[in-house]
């Protein structure tokens, strides 16, 4: 599946752009949304950001909001298909990359 | 070069976001302070506290006769309590920090609960004297509790980096605002950790700012770590892994009405004695027992195929099997969305245990018993330095049953009574400006780094060792690799790469930064388990099957001197409880044999 992120770092970059990662998840892996982008964080680009500073993985402190494919929704809720997704922030004024003020 | 963006002057500068530092912050501002009140993540929405899955409380007695609770049963007495903590904590409680525990708790624990009680969150109580509340209630009422105390400034998504001294006095801290990247310096008489405790493993239950910061500072800045070896698990998902870590298991286990076989890779029965199996309805002391007889089967490679084990349910009908997730449930309704458990679905896991039939558990990491060493007024030693909660030791010895939340509302409180009224008549001192320019150097030069290295390599490596050394269940070949692996580590975090050379919301920096504080705790407690030759508690060794009461019914401190831990004994404080008599004990036979573990979790 190819994972399409949005990313932008106002301190270097006019436009916002998107980075395209391919990456072999199926639907039986249950991964979710947060599990992908640390995945891609740790392994692929370490300059990746988005919320996990305080992040509690189980639905509990709801910040950590993305839109996946447009739909808003928790990224340790949203669990992947395995069809291509495209990940935004969940609103504007952009912090970095996916991270909003929440 | 980095430059500090702004100064904040301020009393007391209480460190968190939980139950230890909100309820620290309200303390101080009460005996007249002027508090800041900085968190990592959001204030009463961050932390082990919002992971709360069941309940918190006080003896029996005050409930009854000081707050007039008709359902309390004071037969729970004080004494009952004290004995319940030092016998569970195997006899390594300071008993002074036990006392203040059960001394001073009834006033907090009755107070928060009216805290979330006025903004309509749900305390459900039961006996002896405990209310079951979920994390977010009792983050609500914390806050509730601060935002309703004057002379509290709250300041949330800013990560304390570093303390910062003037000679041996800790002065203030130094913290990134994450959002703006803004560098704060703050000025105070005294502060307070409440940072919470330190999760170093992969399969964890805990909130990703679990990571160490305050034990590692505060070594950094001179105070002492205690019982670092003693680390809590508990029975969680890997199965499904979009619940991986969910602690929904072991919820299910508290339940009566719940039943499994817990088996081993080979489809083989676990066979764990009645009376302990009992606990799991009971007392927390079946994390414990899980812990003993899981690890143990794990350790000889007869675990699942992620380090775990199974629930089976073969010998259940689909009936049976909803009866008892039924009773799950049943006891959450009111509290979260029908058949949920916080954001994990009850019945999407019954669903699958009645598929699968056996569903693959393991034991995570949730709670860090070691931690900064204090005394009964949470002071650490260090002149200006106070701690408080998870991120402190002292009052469970080497295993915790008694409530984690009250030890953090009623240690959190004390620190802020006690550092506001220690330095109401003092003036500020100030930071000596090669402190500050020490840390601020410390982040300049990760970002300064030119290598290969990657923050994501190390923390993987980091969390893969201390799986291995630190684990449920220990031996001394593999302690030693972890030690050699920890100071490899210790280098390597120093010369990380960061790509991103600005400060706003560097997740990488910040990785950086945690896990080289991660590092910090785990080498500790790795030494303090190297040198307990014995098991007790929560720290199990194969290599020494029996609990040492001739030569180790000692606390193992640390300081760090010129880079090196050193370790000393301390033997507990003991003011009730005597000492156990000097003879080895086989672990088995005592775990068996003796009255442990705190009834605190039935309801009746």
């Amino acid at each position: 599946m190819t994972a399409k992120i949005y990313r932008f770092d106002p301190t270097i970059d006019k436009q916002p752009h998107y980075d395209a990662f391919e990456l072999d998840i199926k639907a039986e892996d249950c991964m979710t949304v947060m599990d992908l982008l640390t995945y891609i964080a740790d392994n692929l680009d370490g300059s990746l950001s988005f919320f996990s500073h305080s992040a509690c993985q189980h639905g509990i402190c709801g910040r950590c909001g993305v839109k996946c494919n447009g739909k808003p929704g928790l990224a340790c809720e949203t669990v992947l298909t395995g069809e291509d997704v495209t990940i935004e922030p969940i609103k504007a004024d952009v912090v970095k990359d996916l991270v909003v003020k929440n | 070069m980095l430059k500090v963006a702004e100064k904040i002057f301020t009393d007391v500068l209480v460190v968190g976001g939980g139950g230890a530092a909100c309820t620290a912050a309200v303390a101080a501002a009460r005996n007249g302070a002027k508090v800041a009140l900085v968190s990592k993540g959001k204030t009463g929405n961050s932390g082990n506290t919002i992971m709360i899955g069941g309940s918190y409380g006080m003896d029996g007695e005050s409930a009854y006769h000081d707050y007039h609770i008709e359902e309390a049963d004071p037969t729970f007495t004080k004494e009952e309590m004290f004995k319940s903590i030092v016998n569970d904590g195997f006899n390594l409680s300071d008993q002074n920090l036990v006392e203040q525990f059960i001394e001073e708790s009834p006033r907090i624990v009755y107070e928060v609960k009216e805290w979330g009680e006025e903004i309509g969150e749900k305390f459900r109580f039961y006996a002896p004297a405990n209310w079951d509340v979920t994390g977010r209630s009792m983050g609500r009422a914390l806050l509730a509790g601060v935002k309703k105390t004057p002379g509290v400034s709250i300041y949330d998504d800013v990560a304390i980096v570093e303390l910062l001294k003037n000679g041996e006095q800790v002065t203030g801290a130094l913290g990134i605002e994450l959002y703006t990247g803004r560098l704060l310096q703050f000025e105070a008489k005294a502060t307070i950790l409440g940072t919470g405790g330190f999760q170093p493993y992969t399969l964890k239950n805990t909130n990703t700012d679990m990571t160490g910061d305050g034990q590692a500072m505060a070594y950094r800045a001179g105070a002492k770590l205690a019982d670092m070896e003693f680390m809590l698990f508990l029975m969680s998902a890997i199965e499904p892994n979009n619940m991986r870590g969910s602690i929904l298991p072991a919820i299910c286990t508290f339940r009566r009405a719940f039943n499994y076989d817990p088996v081993d890779c080979n489809g083989d029965k676990i066979e764990v004695p009645e009376a302990l199996r009992e606990m799991e309805a009971t007392s927390e002391m079946s994390k414990l027992v899980h812990m003993f007889y899981f690890g143990r089967v794990i350790n000889q490679g007869r675990g699942s195929k992620n380090g775990g084990i199974y629930f089976d349910f073969s010998r259940f009908t689909d009936e049976e099997i909803d009866t008892m997730f039924d009773a799950v449930m049943e006891h959450f309704d009111g509290f979260y969305r029908h058949g949920y458990y916080h954001g994990e679905s009850v019945i999407e896991y019954r669903e699958m245990a009645k598929k699968k039939r056996k569903i693959e558990v393991g034991l995570s990491s949730e709670y860090s018993v070691g931690g900064i060493f204090i005394d009964e007024n949470m002071f650490t030693g260090v002149p200006g330095l106070y701690a408080a909660g998870e991120v402190a030791s002292g009052a469970f010895g080497a295993n915790r049953v008694a409530d984690a939340v009250t030890e953090m509302i009623v240690q959190g409180y004390k620190a802020g009574e006690v550092a506001a009224q220690r330095t109401a008549a003092q003036e500020l001192v100030g930071t000596a400006s090669e402190s500050v320019e020490q840390a601020v150097g410390m982040i300049q030069s990760l970002l300064d780094n030119d290598s290969n290295v990657t923050v994501g390599q190390l923390l993987h490596q980091m969390e893969t060792v201390t799986d291995d050394a630190l684990g449920m269940v220990r031996n001394q070949e593999r302690l030693e690799k972890g030690l050699d692996i920890y100071h490899q580590l210790d280098e390597a975090v120093e010369k990380v790469v960061i790509h991103s050379k600005s400060l706003v919301y560097n997740r990488e920096l910040m990785q950086a930064l945690q896990v080289k504080n991660l590092v910090t705790c785990s080498r500790v407690a790795t030494e303090m388990a190297l040198a307990r030759k014995e098991s007790r508690g929560l720290h199990l060794r194969e290599d020494y099957p029996y609990i040492d009461n001739v030569d180790w019914q000692v606390r193992l401190l640390a300081h760090c001197e010129d880079g090196k831990d050193i370790l000393e004994k301390k033997v507990p404080d003991v003011t009730k409880i005597p000492l156990r008599k000097p003879e080895k004990i086989d672990y088995e036979s005592f775990i068996l044999e003796e009255d442990l573990g705190m009834k605190n979790l039935e309801e009746k």
